[in-house]
């Protein structure tokens, strides 16, 4: 048996699990988002969950693999019924201790999901993905990334616009970037984006006391082309991607120009810079990831960040290197090849 | 990328907010119901999911006049 932690609609995910279907595997998708698996017992021997669809109950300490892709627990898999919102005892209204940020339930959740998710990655020895790598941290991943010997992009973080045009960046131009997460909400019947921004020193040159959240800005390295490259046990399957060439999509190559889509081909990194990218990846304790990395006009290669849980599709079809399979065969027997 | 409005704040509205908010693009999503009647439970992938990753119908209702 296989397990599998992600979300619905994930499509990866679902391409994955026809491949296992096609091996003949038993294979158990667990979503957070919907309500199909409900935690029934945690005993000295097993983890138990309900099929509600098919009254089903599976011990998850049975599996052989796990797939962490995405989330996988939340209290969905803990409730049966809706979320009681409500908890009123006399005079007093007690409602906070169950819903809302400060709900005690938050806690409970956080803890059970560790707990499990502990177990699990402790049971199957073939493994894949980090439960506890959701999102990795900007800034601390740099530091690894330098601390093991690759090029990474000069950046500050400033608290006021009046301190970019003093910045002790190497050129003019420069990139601002969230820290975290950049904007993607939907309000209503419209959806919001963010994207990696290019500036100008000039354009803050006359810029006066304008106090703001502290923000990443970064050097605009001039790039001979960019790469993604995921990360699956050792082995790296890369992709250059020629955006330099088209204004839409130079500085951000997500701002898909479908007209004149970017040329995309495999590539093969230097042996020096995977060794670099494997120790990063060694500290970070994952074992798959998507890494971002430019090559500069001099031919340098300068790293930005590594995405966990990000879209590998993307590198994959173009390059034909079929991850899917790759994936499903991983979690069969634990090899890449 | 096409189909994005962009919406762009001057340096004085940024006060106490990321320099990443100074720009940010938008765009009008098609009707969630008409959207979520392409879902469905899918027993291979044991997951709901759109019938098609690249949907070619075009599903989207015109809220404006014209």
């Amino acid at each position: 048996m296989i397990l599998i932690f992600s979300i619905e609609n994930e499509i990866s995910t679902s391409d994955v699990m026809l491949r296992l279907k096609h091996y003949g595997e038993k294979v158990l998708r667990v979503n957070a988002d919907d309500n199909v698996y409900k935690l029934q017992k945690i005993t000295s021997d097993g983890i138990y969950f309900e099929n509600t669809k098919e009254n089903v109950i599976y011990n998850f300490l049975e599996a052989k693999s796990c797939w962490w892709r995405r989330t996988g627990l939340s209290k969905n898999n803990f409730l049966k019924n809706p979320a009681r919102k409500e908890l009123i005892f006399n005079e007093f209204d007690l409602s906070s201790f169950i819903y809302g940020s400060q709900s005690l339930l938050l806690g409970e959740t956080r803890d059970l999901r560790n707990y499990i998710f502990q177990k699990i990655y402790e049971n199957c020895k073939i493994n894949i993905g980090n439960p506890w790598r959701y999102g990795l941290n900007k800034l601390t991943v740099l530091d690894i990334a330098k601390k093991y010997g690759l090029t990474i992009p000069a950046y500050e973080i400033v608290s006021n616009l009046n301190l970019i045009k003093k910045v002790n960046l190497p050129n003019k131009k420069f990139v601002s970037k969230a820290i975290s997460d950049g904007v993607y909400y939907t309000l209503e019947n419209q959806r919001f984006y963010s994207y990696t921004e290019l500036h100008s020193k000039d354009d803050f040159s006359e810029t006066e006391d304008i106090p703001v959240f502290p923000s990443l800005i970064m050097d605009l390295v001039d790039k001979k082309m960019e790469i993604r490259s995921f990360f699956l046990d050792g082995t790296f399957y890369s992709m250059a991607i020629f955006s330099q060439f088209n204004d839409q999509t130079k500085v951000d190559f997500r701002k898909y120009d479908k007209v004149r889509p970017n040329k995309c081909e495999p590539f093969k990194l230097p042996n020096g810079i995977e060794k670099k990218l494997k120790n990063v990846f060694n500290e970070l304790k994952l074992n798959c990831g998507s890494v971002d990395i430019l090559v500069d006009t001099k031919g340098d290669y300068v790293f930005l960040e590594i995405n966990p849980v990000g879209q590998y599709g993307m590198t994959s079809q173009p390059c034909n290197y079929d991850l899917d399979n790759i994936i499903a065969k991983y979690l069969i027997n634990g090899k890449t090849r | 990328m096409e189909k994005l409005d962009k919406i762009e704040f001057k340096n004085k509205e940024l006060q106490g907010l990321p320099l990443f908010l100074k720009r940010i693009y938008h765009n009008q999503l098609t009707n969630l119901d008409d959207e979520m009647k392409l879902f469905f439970y899918d027993e291979n992938v044991q997951s709901s999911e759109m019938r098609e990753s690249i949907p070619m119908r075009n599903i989207c209702k015109l809220t404006t006049k014209d």
